[in-house]
């Protein structure tokens, strides 16, 4: 009897949070699909973001790809020497308990907490709101995030892998890099993706660092728009065509996001054929 | 001339003594069988030889390791030269995550073997007949203009000297996870011998596999003896009778017993050897 | 050979020196909020600044109390609405779902955990704001929507996910020994799971909800949008509501021109960055222990 009221409730909740998850890609595809043209995704707005009727987002599309990408690959080449440094085989245990820590409390903070710190720090360095900028403080956003995904990856690797190429005299980082990065290399590519799509979503620790502009950027010192606060600035008007242009530019992150979830699952399938379990 | 010596070998992990002042010979081109009940330093022992025992921080070794009359811990000991003429066969296959050709070439291009090292490597390999089936003759007329042939024909060579090319000869590039545990541990050992060792260390190199498969490696090993030195850990009595010329008893980390096999099974001059081999004790 | 040996020991030396830098940058990240921050600690005690609701920067009076109990109040919201939500799903999937179709609820749950949070938001604005509205009026309580009610059901759906996947892990790390060894005394699938699993896995439960909350208790944009963001303590759900990071997130203009106000907001972050930091660093502690696994914020 009670079995089956907590069944009922449970089979309830699951469902509620599934028709949260349907509504939202619902309600994303009513308001935004019949604002998004071709001329919305090639052109950047006329007359002012946030008062033009006309033009598209390209601007803030192109911008956050420059953003993410950027950024991804500059965590990426950090990230990689971090995640083996935490093995074993590179430091103490008791340091890379202390530091997986570190990183753990580095991947809850929140991202108006990057956003304050790197405000401040460009500051001080004399630095506007470009697009240097928001790379630097997405990178340290994506940075945990890549690290401590591919350290618990690479914790996997059975030991005796890297014993068979150091009994062939190979020595530790050609082990690392042929054998452990390879054996690792689905579980990297996802930690990547995951970054990735952290990073592209998000708004609050680009707001004072990124700036939004009208524009594509020509420089790492100039402003650069992006598409979550594309979506941010324009919802805030009244004018519905601008309206307009945050409906899209919402519809396309969610549809990036998406592609990303899946894409990393299907990459670490086809990347995890050849090694071994 | 006894190929390795250990002399007044001792490893200790923190408190725990694992070996307690063993002094040996191995011979060379002989199997060697190093048996004991598990928990007797069979595999500690194995690992020092070719120094894999460095990965463990908490080891420390006393004594010494001749190899050819050289210590191997000494001061200026060339580590990694070490481990390409020490090779080491695990007790489970691990096959590299690559392709069944990119794990029999993966020693010889870290170690970037060069064309001419490669194919006197084979050539030696030839001349003890090992690889009749192979007709050599025809590899070494190979265009060899081309890119990496000298590799391709190492490749060949070796898993024909472990027995699995007809296997694979096929599917050289799909991936070496996908093979049999009993192919794989075979892979392992045609990787071990590409990059030209002199002895082999094989750690119970049959526990994982079927009977059938246990049966291939043995063959192998009979073989190849001709060649290389060979060093087995095992823990089966049978096997080693099979194909042990020389055997190690180890008992609590303590050397009871060697001597070549015929003499060590038939009249053996220790009690703990007597009731380890009648089965009283394990 | 004495290239490859050079080689190795370099980028030994590199690799570990990284773990430094990681170091190096949360040292460096409190530091400098702290810097920031203690200008006006130095004006005013930490009480005032934390117990006081005078908010009038141009008068040079820095209370957070409001924005404080905004914040608290509007996870705590969200808290009340995701925990059964979030727990009873875990227990279902992990405990009575097939396999394939948890596989299946897991990739939507990665989905749902991985939406940007202005997505969040805009749909909050969309749907969620009108819908208080509404409740508001129905209720006899005039309200514009966009209130702590609001901020706090956004909120709920954002942590969801976070408490439902980290809950499964927890659940998963219960040996089925347990489960098999307590149905064989005869009991059902229920008591087992009620007696056993779930006694079992209380701290790390009570982890996972911790993580939630710390979580929401940062969470800016989706909030921000949908709030209010009147500086004032509310009085009822249906009041607007001012949270810490939303407070950050509207001012960042203004903090150059306004004396000490730099510092007044740069606290706010330091106080979210210690709080959130806690939070996470005894839950982190639980769960690894748990687990036996390295614990992280999904």
């Amino acid at each position: 009897m009670e079995e089956t009221i907590f069944k009922g409730l449970m089979i309830a909740s699951l469902t509620l949070v599934l028709t949260a998850l349907a509504g939202m890609i619902l309600i994303m595809l009513i308001k935004g699909a019949p604002a998004l043209t071709l001329s919305m995704i090639m052109e950047t707005p006329r007359g002012g973001y946030y008062l033009g009727k006309e033009g598209g987002i390209a601007n803030a599309i192109v911008g956050s790809l420059y953003l993410s990408f950027g950024a991804s690959i500059i965590a990426f080449l950090l990230s990689l020497p971090m995640a083996f440094a935490l093995q074993k085989d590179y430091s103490g245990r008791q340091f890379a308990r202390f530091t997986r820590l570190v990183l753990d409390v580095l991947w809850g903070v929140p991202s108006i907490v990057y956003g304050a710190f790197g405000f401040v720090v460009m500051v001080y360095f004399g630095i506007r709101a470009s697009l240097l900028g928001g790379i630097i403080v997405l990178t340290l956003l994506m940075l945990p995030i890549m690290v401590r995904s591919m350290d618990e990856v690479i914790r996997m690797i059975p030991a005796e892998l890297k014993e068979v190429s150091i009994a062939l005299g190979a020595t530790k980082l050609e082990t690392t890099f042929a054998v452990i990065f390879r054996q690792g290399l689905p579980g990297i590519v996802t930690a990547v993706l995951l970054a990735f799509g952290r990073g592209i979503g998000d708004a609050a620790s680009i707001l004072f660092t990124a700036g939004y502009t009208d524009y594509i950027p020509r420089s790492l010192y100039d402003p650069v728009a992006s598409l979550p606060l594309a979506v941010f600035f324009q919802i805030g008007t009244p004018i519905p065509e601008v309206q307009g242009r945050a409906y899209a530019s919402a519809l396309i992150l969610l549809f990036i996001v998406l592609i990303v979830c899946v894409a990393s699952r299907l990459l670490a399938r086809r990347f995890s054929r050849k090694i071994i379990r | 001339m006894p190929h390795i010596s250990l002399r007044n070998l001792t490893i200790t992990y923190g408190d725990l003594e694992v070996l307690k002042g063993v002094t040996a010979d191995i011979p060379d081109r002989q199997v060697t069988t190093i048996i004991g009940p598990s928990g007797c330093g069979k595999t500690t022992l194995l690992k020092s030889l070719n120094r894999l025992l460095d990965l463990n921080e908490d080891a420390r070794l006393y004594g010494e390791i001749l190899m050819d009359g050289i210590n191997t811990y000494g001061q200026n000991t060339d580590i990694l030269a070490l481990r390409k003429t020490v090779g080491f066969l695990s007790q489970r296959p691990y096959p590299l995550p690559m392709s069944i050709y990119d794990n029999v070439a993966f020693g010889p291009r870290i170690h970037k073997l060069s064309r001419y090292e490669i194919l006197n490597q084979i050539a030696s390999v030839e001349k003890h007949g090992l690889l009749a089936q192979c007709s050599v003759e025809n590899l070494f007329q190979m265009d060899m203009k081309k890119k990496n042939v000298e590799m391709d024909i190492l490749v060949e060579c070796y898993l024909r000297l472990s027995g699995l090319w007809d296997e694979v000869k096929d599917r050289l590039h799909g991936s070496a996870a996908q093979l049999s545990v009993g192919q794989q541990q075979r892979l392992a050992l045609a990787r071990t011998l590409a990059v030209g060792p002199e002895v082999i260390l094989a750690d119970e190199p049959t526990s994982a596999l079927d009977p059938l498969s246990s049966q291939l490696i043995e063959r192998q090993i009979k073989i190849l003896k001709n060649l290389y030195t060979i060093v087995v850990v095992t823990h089966i009595l049978r096997q080693a009778r099979r194909i042990a010329d020389h055997v190690i008893f180890l008992y609590m980390g303590e050397l009871v017993e060697d001597g070549p096999a015929d003499q060590f099974f038939d009249s053996p001059k220790d009690d703990r050897t007597r009731a380890y081999i009648k089965g009283t004790i394990s | 050979m004495q290239w490859r040996y050079a080689k190795d020991w370099c980028a030994s030396v590199s690799i570990r020196s990284s773990l430094i830098l990681v170091n190096l940058i949360a040292f460096i990240i409190v530091f400098v909020l702290f810097m920031k921050a203690e200008p006006i600690l130095r004006i005013q005690s930490l009480g005032h600044l934390l117990f006081s609701s005078s908010w009038h920067p141009l008068k040079g009076q820095f209370g957070f109390l409001s924005f404080i109990v905004g914040t608290l109040e509007v996870t705590a919201i969200a808290m009340v609405l995701s925990i059964p939500v979030s727990l009873l799903s875990a227990i279902y999937l992990s405990e009575y779902a097939h396999k394939y179709f948890k596989g299946l609820v897991r990739l939507m749950l990665d989905i749902l955990a991985g939406i940007p949070s202005v997505i969040y938001g805009l749909c909050g604005v969309i749907a969620i704001v009108p819908f208080v509205h509404s409740l508001g009026g129905f209720f006899g309580n005039p309200t514009t929507g966009y209130s702590l009610l609001a901020g706090g059901i956004i909120l709920a759906i954002m942590v969801t996910p976070v408490i439902i996947s980290v809950s499964m892990e927890v659940l998963a790390a219960i040996p089925d020994e347990a489960r098999t060894s307590s149905l064989a005394l005869g009991t059902t699938r229920w008591e087992t799971v009620r007696y056993v699993v779930l006694k079992g896995s209380l701290r790390g439960i009570i982890a996972a909800i911790v993580l939630g909350f710390s979580r929401a208790f940062g969470e800016t944009i989706a909030v921000l949008m949908v709030v209010g963001n009147v500086a004032k303590i509310p009085t009822s759900l249906f009041d607007p509501a001012y949270p810490l990071p939303a407070l950050i997130a509207n001012n960042y203009g203004e903090m150059m021109s306004i004396p000490l106000y730099d510092s007044a907001l740069l606290f706010a972050a330091l106080v979210l960055l210690v709080l959130v930091g806690a939070f996470g660093l005894v839950a982190n502690i639980t769960l690894s222990r748990l687990t036996k696994k390295g614990y992280y914020f999904s």
